[in-house]
C-alpha cells in the first residue's frame, strides 16, 4: 500500500471532490476534501486528506476517466471530475522532478512522503492556531 | 493458627482485588439502558464497509464501521474512504522499532531527532547511514550486530546491501528484544512505522490511527436524556502542533449548548475537557504539561446541574472546573471522534478504546475499574 497526501486549493474543491468520486467507491467520496484548514504563504486556503491506496489504484487515478461502475444515476459531474484530474500535480520521492508546491487552482498530491512532511513540503501550514484556545 | 489469622484478611483482599479486576466489564455501565458508546478497538467489531459485511482482517486496513458494544447500537461510521482511520496493533510494552519491513530490511528513510539510537540486525549484509548520521554497520551472520550513535535532527537514510534481517532501530543505548514490523504506514515517527508491529511474549494492543488531517468517525444522533456524562478514552497523543478534537458531542461544543468535548491536545501540551449546559462551554478543565508523544487514560466527568467538569489523567484528577454550566440535559447530537464536526481540529493520535456514557454519576470504584479496563487497552500503568 502507498500513502497519498493531497491538498486541494479552495478554488477547485468541487472539481477535486468530483474527481475523488470518479476514482472512488461511492458518492460518499464527495466529502473527501472538507474543511479549508491549510494555507500557503500567501494565505490561500486548502483542504487536505491522507489515505492508503494500492499501486493499481494510483495508476488508474492518472488514466483517462470513465464514469464509475457504482454511478448508475449520473451522479458524478464528469466535466468537473476531469477538471479535477487536470489540476492534479502528482509527485513521488522516486521521481526526478522537484516536489511541486501547492498553489491556487491545483490539486497537489505526494506519495510516500509522510503526512505532515508532505504538507510542509507543499508549503502549507495549519490554519488552526494552537494558541487560539478553541473551546 | 496465628499466621493464618494474620494472612487471611490480606489474602482475601488480594483475591477480591484480583476477582474484582477480572470480573469487571464496562458493559455494566450500560446495564440500565444508559445511552452512549462502548468501543474497545477490536478487529472483531471493525468493518471495511459501512454496511458491516466485510470485517477488518489485517492491520493497515481502513475502518468504515466500528460497532458499538453498549447495546444501544451507536456505531461509529465513516463513509468517505479518505477520511477513515486505519486499524493497527503494537505490543503491550509499546513500539520501539523505528523501521518498517524489519524481517528483511530494504533501503528507507527515518525521521530522527538528536537522541541516542541503536541500530541492530542479523545477516551478512550491511547498512550504510547517511543524512543525519554518517556511518555503516556490517553484518556478522546469524549473530546480532549493533551500532550505537546519535544523529542530528532530520532525515536519516539507511541504505541496505545484501541480506539484512531482523533489523531494529531504537532510542536506546543498546539493542533490546526484537520487534517485528510489517509494511510501511507511510507516516513519520513517532507514529508507528508500520500498522503491524509484534514482539514475542507480548500481547497485542489494538488501535485506530487518526491521521491529523482527514480521518474521523461519527455516531448516529444520541439522545442522552440526562445532564450527566462520563467519558473514558485510551489514547496516544502523537502531536501538539495544533489543538485537536479527540471526541465531541455536537459539531462544536464551544458554540453549542448542552454538549461537551475532549481534546488532545487542548492549548499547548494539555488535554482539555469542556462541558456546558445552557451556558455553553462554561466548564473547561485543562490538564497541562503532557507533551506528545504520550499514552494516557483520559476520563472526563460532566454534571451540568452539579457544575462539575473534571478531567482525570491516568486515574488521577488533573483538572476541574466548578463554573456554573447552567441548566438542562445534554442534547441529542452525534458524537464525532477525531475531528470537529468532520471538518476541523483533526486528531493526530492512536485511540485504543472509547466509552461515552450518559447516566448517573459513577462511584469512585466504578471509575477506577473503568480506568483500569481502559489502561489495559493502551498499555498504560496506573
Amino acid at each position: 500500500m502507498i500513502r497519498i497526501t493531497a491538498a486541494a486549493s479552495a478554488t477547485i474543491i468541487d472539481a477535486a471532490n468530483q474527481y475523488a468520486m470518479c476514482i472512488g467507491q461511492s458518492s460518499a467520496e464527495i466529502d473527501t476534501y472538507q474543511g479549508l484548514n491549510w494555507q500557503d504563504a500567501d494565505g490561500n486556503l486548502y483542504a487536505a486528506t491522507s489515505f492508503m491506496v494500492s499501486p493499481e489504484w494510483l495508476v488508474a487515478a492518472q488514466e483517462p476517466l470513465a464514469r464509475p461502475a457504482w454511478d448508475t444515476t449520473g451522479f458524478v459531474d464528469m466535466v468537473l471530475a476531469e477538471q479535477g484530474q487536470a489540476a492534479l500535480r502528482f509527485w513521488s520521492p522516486d521521481m526526478d522532478t522537484p516536489a511541486p508546491l501547492a498553489a491556487p487552482g491545483l490539486l497537489t498530491a505526494y506519495a510516500n512522503s509522510g503526512i505532515q512532511e508532505a504538507l510542509a513540503a507543499m508549503g502549507l501550514t495549519e490554519v488552526n492556531d494552537p494558541a487560539a484556545g478553541e473551546e | 493458627m496465628i499466621l493464618r489469622d494474620v494472612l487471611s484478611p490480606v489474602l482475601s483482599n488480594v483475591l477480591v482485588g484480583l476477582l474484582g479486576s477480572v470480573s469487571f466489564s464496562p458493559a455494566e455501565l450500560f446495564a440500565a439502558g444508559e445511552p452512549g458508546q462502548l468501543m474497545p478497538v477490536d478487529p472483531a467489531y471493525l468493518y471495511q464497509d459501512t454496511a458491516g459485511t466485510t470485517l477488518v482482517t489485517a492491520p493497515g486496513q481502513s475502518v468504515a464501521l466500528n460497532k458499538d458494544q453498549s447495546g444501544r447500537g451507536s456505531h461509529d461510521t465513516q463513509a468517505t474512504a479518505g477520511s477513515r482511520p486505519i486499524y493497527g496493533k503494537h505490543p503491550a510494552n509499546g513500539y520501539r522499532n523505528m523501521l518498517y519491513g524489519s524481517d528483511t530490511l530494504v533501503t528507507q528513510n527515518v525521521t530522527t531527532i538528536a537522541t541516542q539510537k541503536t541500530l541492530s540486525f542479523t545477516g551478512t549484509g550491511a547498512v550504510t547511514l547517511t543524512g543525519t548520521y554518517i556511518g555503516a554497520l556490517v553484518g556478522i551472520g546469524a549473530g546480532r550486530t549493533s551500532l550505537t550513535f546519535t544523529p542530528t535532527a532530520g532525515t536519516l537514510t539507511l541504505t541496505v546491501t545484501g541480506s539484512v534481517t531482523l533489523a531494529m532501530l531504537e532510542d536506546a543505548a543498546a539493542f533490546t528484544t526484537y520487534q517485528r514490523t510489517g509494511a510501511s504506514s507511510g507516516v513519520a515517527w513517532p507514529t508507528p512505522p508500520s500498522y503491524d508491529i509484534t514482539e514475542a511474549g507480548q500481547p497485542d494492543l489494538h488501535y485506530l490511527h487518526y491521521n491529523g488531517v482527514s480521518s474521523f468517525m461519527v455516531s448516529p444522533t444520541i439522545t442522552p436524556g440526562i445532564d450527566k456524562a462520563q467519558v473514558f478514552v485510551g489514547v496516544r497523543k502523537l502531536s501538539d502542533a495544533a489543538q485537536a478534537m479527540l471526541l465531541e458531542l455536537s459539531t462544536n461544543a464551544g458554540a453549542t449548548p448542552n454538549s461537551f468535548s475532549l481534546q488532545a491536545p487542548g492549548p499547548g501540551t494539555s488535554f482539555r475537557f469542556v462541558s456546558g449546559g445552557s451556558i455553553t462551554a462554561a466548564g473547561i478543565a485543562d490538564a497541562t504539561g503532557f507533551p506528545a508523544p504520550t499514552a494516557r487514560v483520559l476520563t472526563g466527568i460532566s454534571d451540568i446541574a452539579g457544575d462539575n467538569a473534571t478531567l482525570r489523567v491516568n486515574g488521577v484528577q488533573a483538572a476541574q472546573s466548578t463554573s456554573d454550566q447552567g441548566t438542562g440535559n445534554f442534547l441529542a447530537y452525534p458524537i464525532y471522534t477525531g475531528r470537529r464536526g468532520g471538518t476541523s481540529l483533526p486528531l493526530n493520535g492512536l485511540v485504543y478504546s472509547k466509552i461515552v456514557r450518559f447516566g448517573a454519576n459513577l462511584t469512585a470504584a466504578q471509575i477506577a475499574s473503568t480506568e483500569s479496563w481502559t489502561a489495559q487497552r493502551n498499555g498504560v500503568a496506573l
